[in-house]
C-alpha cells in the first residue's frame, strides 16, 4: 500500500495484535473452516460435491438466470458486490451473504480507505451480511496482505463484531492463509476433504486441504477450530 | 520466565536460556514473538536485506544415506531418476547462466553420498568451476558430504577440506544438519554422520579459514526442547569457532518421501521458528529466509520476524522441489528486490561473504 505524503507508517506488529485481539474477541477464541464449491457461470460447480458452503458469485449470476437459479441449482451463498444491488434479495432469501473486497499492491491508503468505507455502506444498509472476503487484484504480497486483512478486521469491528472474515485459500494459498489468521481473520474457506489430494502432476499446486490439515491451521494460529457443517451446523472441534 | 522478562534479557543483550527459547515456542501469541525478533533483526540490520545471485548445483543424487526425509536421492547409481552429472556438464550450467549476462557470484553445490565417485572428481568440478568463473565464491559440500568423503577416501576431514579448498572451495553450505538430537537422527536419517561429527566439520573448516552456514531442518518428529536444543548447541559452536555467517531455517516438506503421511510445518510455525532463530542466536550475524523451502509471501513475511537475508536468485532448485515446493524454481534479481521492496525492506546485494556488491536491483548500505 501506498501511503498519502506525511502518513505515518504503519508498525505491522501493532495493526495485527490489535485485529488479532478483535478476532478472538468477537468469535470468543474461535475460528472457523468451510469446505467450499463455487458455481461456474455454465452451471457446472467446482469443489468437493459435498461441501457444505455452496457459492455463487454476483458476477455469475447473469449467465444462471438470476438468484432464483442459483438457488436452484444448489447455491446457498453468494459472493457479492461493494456495490451489491443482489445483496438484501440473498439475505431474504436465507442464503449465507459474503462481500468481495479487492485491493492491490502498490494502491493508495486513500483508494483503500474509501473501499473500506463502501464495505460499511453496504453492510450498515443490508443487515444479515455475514461476512467479508478480501480479494487480491494480482499477485498478493505478504505484508500488504496481511496489513489488509487487519484494516478490514478493525472495520468489521465498528461496523459488527459477529462478521466473519474469511481467507479464500484459493487465492492465497496454505501459507499466507494461515498469516492472515494472525492478522484478524478468523474463517478459512477452500476445498477441503475428507481424504488428503494427490498433488501430482496437474495437480501439483493443488490448494486442497483435508479437515485434520484445515483444522491444525487454525490450531496453530491459537484458535479453536470450528468446522462449519451443511444447514448452519457447526462442529467444535 | 515470563515473555516480559525474556524481553528484557533480550533488550539488555543478555543470553536466553533453553528454559527462554522453549517459552518462546510456547507463547500464545506469534506477533509478540515475532515484534522481539524484529527488534534485534533491526537493531542489528536496520531495513537492509541481503540477497545474492547464485546458481545451485547437484551433481548427483545418487545416495547411500536412505534418509526418510529426503525426495531427492536415488539408493542406486542404476535406479530410474539416477544422475551423475560429468564436470563439463555442471561448467555448462555456470556457463549458461554468465553467457545469459547474469553476473553470479555464488555457485552452491551439494548432493548425494555418492560411493562410486573418485575424489578427483569433486576437486575437477571445483578447478572447473572456478576456471569458467575466476571470481567465483565456490559454497560446496556440506558437513555430511565432508564427512562421508573422509570415509570414503580415508583421509582425515582437514585434509579433504585442504584439499577441496586448494581445489577453489570457499565456504560450506550449512545442510544436513537436520536436527541434533540423536534420537530424532535415528528416526530420520540414521545412516547420516551425527551432531558431532556435524559439528567437528564446521569447527575444522572455520580453523581452515572456512566460513559456513548452519541449517535446521524442522518438523518431522522432533520435539520443540530438540529444537532449542539444537540452536543452542550452534550458538556454542559459533562461540567457539565463529565461522557461521547465517543461520537457515528449513521447515520439512513432505512430499514424495518415507515421512509423507506427517503434515508440513504451518507458515506460523517456520515464522515462529525464524523469530526464535533471531533471539537465540545472537552470534550468528544473518538469519536468511530462504525462498525456496518458506515460499514467497511467508519469506517475505519473514523479513519482519527476525530473517534479513532473502537467499539468491538459486536456479535449478531440485532437493525442495522433489519434496512438494511450489515456489518457482529461480528468480530474478530484480524479482527479488521487487518482493524485498514491497515488504518495505531495502534490498543489498551480496556476495557469499557478506561484502556489498553495487547493483542496479539492490541499494547501496
Amino acid at each position: 500500500m501506498k501511503l498519502e505524503p506525511n502518513e505515518p507508517k504503519l508498525d505491522l506488529f501493532d495493526v495485527g495484535r490489535d485485529a488479532l485481539a478483535a478476532a478472538r474477541a468477537a468469535f470468543d477464541g474461535n475460528a472457523f473452516f468451510v469446505s467450499a464449491r463455487r458455481l461456474q457461470p455454465n452451471g457446472a460447480w467446482l469443489g468437493p460435491l459435498e461441501a457444505p458452503l455452496a457459492m455463487v458469485d454476483e458476477d455469475a449470476l447473469a449467465d444462471l438466470g438470476g438468484l432464483s437459479g442459483a438457488r436452484k441449482l444448489g447455491a446457498n451463498a453468494l459472493l457479492c458486490n461493494l456495490a451489491s444491488a443482489l445483496a438484501r434479495d440473498a439475505v431474504g432469501l436465507g442464503l449465507r451473504c459474503l462481500v468481495r473486497t479487492s485491493f492491490a499492491s502498490g494502491e493508495s491508503s486513500h483508494v483503500r480507505r474509501a473501499r473500506l468505507d463502501q464495505l460499511g455502506e453496504l453492510v450498515r444498509g443490508v443487515p444479515g451480511i455475514d461476512g467479508v472476503v478480501p480479494v487480491p487484484v494480482g499477485e498478493a504480497q505478504g505484508l500488504d496482505t496481511l496489513e489488509f486483512f487487519a484494516a478490514c478486521r478493525m472495520t468489521c469491528q465498528l461496523l459488527s463484531p459477529a462478521l466473519h472474515l474469511l481467507v479464500d485459500l484459493e487465492l492465497y494459498g496454505h501459507k499466507l492463509g494461515q498469516l492472515c489468521l494472525s492478522f484478524g481473520a478468523d474463517e478459512i474457506l477452500g476445498s477441503i476433504t475428507a481424504q488428503r489430494t494427490l498433488r501430482l502432476g496437474a495437480n501439483a499446486s493443488s490448494n486442497a486441504l483435508t479437515r485434520d490439515e484445515a483444522a491444525l491451521l487454525l490450531r496453530a494460529s491459537g484458535f479453536t477450530p470450528c468446522e462449519r457443517l451443511s444447514e448452519g451446523k457447526v462442529l467444535v472441534l | 520466565m515470563t515473555f516480559a522478562a525474556i524481553a528484557s534479557k533480550v533488550r539488555k543483550g543478555a543470553l536466553l536460556s533453553h528454559a527462554d527459547g522453549l517459552a518462546l515456542y510456547q507463547h500464545p501469541n506469534l506477533l509478540e514473538v515475532g515484534a522481539l525478533a524484529n527488534e534485534v533483526r533491526e537493531r542489528l540490520h536496520g531495513d537492509r536485506t541481503y540477497f545474492n545471485r547464485n546458481l545451485h548445483i547437484n551433481p548427483t543424487n545418487v545416495c547411500v544415506a536412505s534418509c526418510k526425509l529426503c525426495s531427492f536421492s536415488r539408493r542406486r547409481a542404476d535406479a530410474e531418476g539416477a544422475f551423475v552429472l560429468g564436470v563439463d556438464e555442471v561448467v555448462d550450467k555456470l556457463r549458461a547462466r554468465l553467457a545469459a549476462g547474469d553476473r553470479v557470484t555464488e555457485v552452491h553445490v551439494v548432493g548425494g553420498l555418492h560411493d562410486g565417485l573418485p575424489f578427483d572428481y569433486f576437486t575437477s568440478l571445483l578447478v572447473a568451476l572456478k576456471a569458467a568463473a575466476p571470481g567465483i565464491r565456490l559454497k560446496a559440500f556440506s558437513a555430511v558430504e565432508i564427512f562421508f568423503f573422509h570415509h570414503l577416501y580415508g583421509m582425515s576431514v582437514e585434509d579433504v577440506l585442504r584439499r577441496l579448498q586448494a581445489a577453489g572451495l570457499d565456504s560450506l553450505p550449512g545442510g544436513g544438519a537436520e536436527v541434533f538430537s540423536s534420537r530424532v537422527r535415528k528416526a530420520i536419517c540414521p545412516n547420516k554422520c551425527g551432531a558431532e561429527e556435524w559439528l567437528e566439520v564446521h569447527s575444522i573448516a572455520h580453523r581452515l579459514g572456512l566460513k559456513s552456514n548452519c541449517t535446521m531442518l524442522f518438523g518431522t518428529v522432533e520435539s520443540l526442547a530438540e529444537r532449542v536444543d539444537h540452536l543452542l548447541l550452534l550458538r556454542a559452536q559459533q562461540d567457539e569457532s565463529g565461522g557461521f555467517l547465517a543461520f537457515i531455517p528449513l521447515p520439512f516438506h513432505p512430499e514424495n518421501n518415507a515421512l509423507g503421511d506427517r503434515p508440513a510445518p504451518t507458515a506460523a510455525e517456520s515464522l515462529r521458528t525464524i523469530a526464535v532463530a533471531r533471539l537465540l542466536l545472537h552470534n550468528v550475524p544473518h538469519i536468511k529466509a530462504y525462498w525456496v523451502s518458506l515460499g514467497l509471501a511467508t519469506a517475505q513475511t519473514a523479513l519482519w520476524f527476525g530473517a534479513d537475508d532473502f537467499d539468491g536468485t538459486v536456479s535449478e532448485e531440485k532437493i525442495y522441489h522433489q519434496a512438494g515446493s511450489l515456489s518457482p524454481q529461480a528468480l530474478a534479481s530484480g524479482e527479488i528486490a521487487r518482493l524485498v521492496r514491497a515488504a518495505g525492506r531495502v534490498p543489498v546485494e551480496r556476495d557469499t561473504l557478506y561484502g556489498h556488491v553495487p547493483t542496479a536491483e539492490g541499494e547501496a548500505v
